[in-house]
């Protein structure tokens, strides 16, 4: 039997050429099927990628109780110093902790792809703040100074944003800053921002000694058991301690949203193309009744006709399926694009087209292959034998 | 047999088949119904907002504070008629994760100046009385099982109140809506006063400034005359219409149209491709048949309008029937989900998804109905 089954196979899908215009159809439904798939989960994947991806356990983010993000925080001067004293961060060199005061502030920049204005984050820092991100690289110029309107563009800014070249000078407001370097954190929202000392940042932007959060390095990499006790049992702070990559996760909320509504559409248009792809092998079976019938009298078995005609439905699906897989590949992978994010700042990221959402679109293709061709196949396993000789 | 009961029969010969196409197209149109809905909706939510009304914010970024006194200078300008100021609470009602939009406004002026808000003389008159007093959508005041008459804590996400803690009592005394369902009413605005004086930091500060100028022909005037009187100053202003703010706001998500016009683009072309596939394997059946029609006597332009008509009939049935569940989901949609109030299938959209379902109809049918109006009787035989 496995030799009827196999002829069939290879009689059904060398003659597809032959009816290559009922196929073309249901392979081009099917792909268009998986490249809005892919495009919607491709975006929502770079997008979380890059929101949440890169935290790390190394390192702690102390914002003030109940803030959902940065922008919301505010830590005064007596706040900073008592966490700044908080056991259970690293130390540097002579012993002082390793703690990085930051203030948040959201400037304009002009986006290029529309040519209107965004919120971009220009974050001021201490002189620890760069050592406390993984990652960080200065890929052209030297990091800022402290003490003076310097400021490093992270290169997602720098490709998105217009004016923000090396040696630029850029007016926020009344005061004017240089920019001196550009700095690389893949796949990161630092990214997205803007870096500048913190006593410049909270001396031209009116913010006092007031920051919005703290950064610090944990003695022990995801263990911040012992700040957060010493954070909640002192009356004077009202603060959370989170790790980075928790932090993190719990900003990237909304692109599960994107992802929900991406295999919405996609069941919805695969349920389209499914009747595409049953007509074609509807039409495929009648238009070989006589081929059938005759291979059936010859000896040939229902079920052999039956795996023949759902695997050529298959090939065309996996056809289908890999189409759209190509040009979502083409076309989609590794673009960039930016977005508001919960901070209400831009975020930019690329469209991130992984292995793993590839092999779930191509599976998508084949269940419609595989039900639109089950219930012809089933017809064409069950022809009369006479059907050979009619017409 | 008149030619309708012609192409009816022509139509309904493979029930099979022709289940599989109407679903196909069934499914496309509902899927173009809703996203269409949306992109409609959404458009006109944003056209909603005014272009007479201006804008003042910080030139930095709205998020940046203006000092107060901006205000008073800002109502010594020349044409300037009416000028209020609000400020971003950062609200939210016991749960962080779901927000509130909620404004800290100068009560009067900004009432006056948003009349495209409905109040009762009684709830205004509450209103600016009370200073503790709040005012929501009611659309919103049902989504949160609020009543005229409770005295609700709010909390922010930014701000302290100077008695310790986040919450901020508000006694609400009434609700407003709006005639037009584009204009969003799903916010919620108290007194300034009451929260400058209230709130550990920023005091004396306002988020942004609402300007009617005296005649509209103003407004570019009354915009360069403000922006370049805080020229140089620490504090630099950018104006420009509240339609303008609100438009260059929305482009900040990405280009929200431009996906959405992919998928249908996409839906389309699944549809077109199937359907077309159908309408040229039941025109290839047939050739015989037209081959004996043609013989009879029918004239090649009447056998084209039978096929067209075929193909629209197919795409308007199927069409038709997406249309309608679609509008339905969009009703449960709009309801169920508040932040999507916006969607609704109106004229326009109907107007939209038949004018493609005429063209679905019209390109599927074209090159069946010509290759059936070109087929000579002598090849059709020989064929067969």
């Amino acid at each position: 039997m496995l030799n009827q089954i196999a002829a069939i196979i290879a009689m059904n899908v060398k003659s597809l050429p032959r009816r290559a215009n009922m196929s073309v159809a249901a392979v081009a439904a099917i792909a268009a099927v998986v490249a809005v798939l892919l495009g919607f989960l491709a975006m929502a994947n770079g997008l979380q990628q890059t929101i949440s991806g890169s935290g790390s356990d190394d390192f702690a983010i102390i914002l003030r109780a109940n803030s959902s993000s940065e922008l919301n925080s505010t830590l005064t001067k007596d706040q900073q110093d008592l966490i700044a004293l908080a056991p259970g961060f690293a130390r540097g060199p002579g012993g002082r902790p390793l703690v990085s005061r930051e203030s948040y502030v959201i400037v304009d920049g002009i986006k290029k792809s529309s040519d209107t204005k965004a919120n971009i984050p220009l974050r001021g820092m201490s002189p620890e703040g760069v050592a406390l991100r993984s990652g960080v690289r200065v890929t052209e110029g030297r990091m800022f100074e402290a003490g003076l309107n310097e400021l490093v563009v992270g290169a997602g800014v720098l490709r998105e944003f217009a004016g923000f070249e090396m040696g630029k000078e850029i007016r926020f407001g009344r005061s004017v800053w240089r920019v001196v370097g550009v700095f690389e954190a893949p796949g990161s929202v630092f990214e997205s921002e803007l870096w500048a000392d913190i006593k410049v940042v909270q001396g031209q932007f009116n913010r006092g000694a007031s920051v919005q959060t703290m950064r610090a390095k944990l003695a022990v990499p995801g263990d911040i058991s012992t700040p957060a006790a010493y954070i909640e049992n002192e009356p004077r702070l009202n603060a959370d301690i989170k790790t980075e990559r928790t932090y993190f996760a719990g900003q990237s909320q909304g692109t599960q949203q994107l992802v929900t509504l991406g295999w919405a559409l996609g069941i919805a248009m695969a349920l389209g193309s499914l009747s595409g792809a049953l007509n074609t092998m509807y039409a495929s079976v009648q238009a070989r009744t006589r081929d059938i019938a005759t291979l059936r009298t010859l000896g040939f078995g229902g079920f052999a006709t039956f795996v023949g005609t759902v695997v050529e439905s298959l090939v065309l699906a996996a056809i289908g399926g890999l189409i759209g897989g190509v040009v979502a590949f083409l076309f989609l992978d590794g673009i960039t694009a930016s977005t508001l994010s919960g901070s209400f700042t831009q975020v930019v990221f690329a469209f991130d087209l992984s292995p793993q959402l590839l092999a779930d679109s191509v599976v998508l293709a084949l269940v419609i292959g595989a039900v639109g061709g089950i219930f012809p196949a089933w017809r064409a396993s069950r022809l009369p034998l006479t059907a050979a000789f009619g017409r | 047999m008149t030619d309708f009961s012609l192409v009816l029969r022509n139509l309904t010969r493979k029930p099979l088949r022709l289940g599989l196409t109407l679903f196909a197209i069934f499914m496309a149109f509902l899927i173009l119904t809703v996203l269409i809905a949306f992109q409609l909706g959404f458009d006109r939510a944003v056209e909603a907002t005014s272009e007479e009304r201006l804008v003042t914010i910080s030139k930095i970024n709205f998020t940046v504070n203006l000092p107060i006194g901006h205000v008073s200078k800002i109502r010594a300008t020349e044409h300037v008629e009416q000028v209020a100021y609000a400020d971003w609470f950062g609200g939210y009602f016991k749960e962080p994760s779901e927000p509130l939009v909620m404004f800290a406004v100068s009560p009067e002026a900004y009432l006056e100046l948003y009349d495209e808000l409905i109040m009762d003389d009684d709830a205004r008159a509450a209103f600016l009385q009370n200073k503790q007093a709040m005012v929501m959508g009611e659309g919103l005041m049902r989504e949160y099982g609020f009543k005229v008459g409770d005295r609700v804590p709010m909390r922010s996400n930014i701000f302290q109140h100077r008695d310790g803690g986040n919450t901020w009592e508000l006694d609400l005394v009434g609700t407003f809506r709006a005639d037009d369902p584009a204009v969003d009413t799903r916010y919620i605005i108290f007194h300034h006063d009451n929260f400058n004086e209230s709130r550990t930091f920023g005091r004396d500060t306002v988020g942004w400034v609402i300007i009617k100028a005296d005649n509209p022909a103003n407004n570019d005037a009354v915009m360069a005359a403000i922006d370049a009187q805080f020229a140089n100053s620490p504090n630099e202003t950018s104006t420009s219409t509240e339609k303008a703010f609100q438009r260059a706001f929305v482009a900040q998500i990405g280009n929200i149209g431009l996906i959405i016009m992919s998928v249908v683009g996409a839906a389309l072309f699944v549809i077109l491709m199937i359907v077309g596939n159908a309408m040229m394997m039941a025109i290839r059946e047939r050739t015989g048949e037209i081959a004996v029609f043609k013989a009879l006597g029918f004239r090649s332009g009447r056998i084209f309008a039978m096929v067209l008509g075929e193909s629209l009939m197919l795409s308007l049935i199927g069409g038709l029937a997406g249309l309608a569940v679609g509008a339905v989901l969009v009703g449960v949609a709009a309801s169920a989900i508040p932040p999507l109030a916006f969607m609704v299938v109106s004229t326009e959209v109907m107007v939209v998804t038949l004018a493609v379902m005429l063209a679905l109809g019209v390109v599927t049918g074209f090159f069946p109905a010509r290759t059936a109006m070109n087929t000579t009787i002598i090849t059709a035989f020989q064929k067969h």
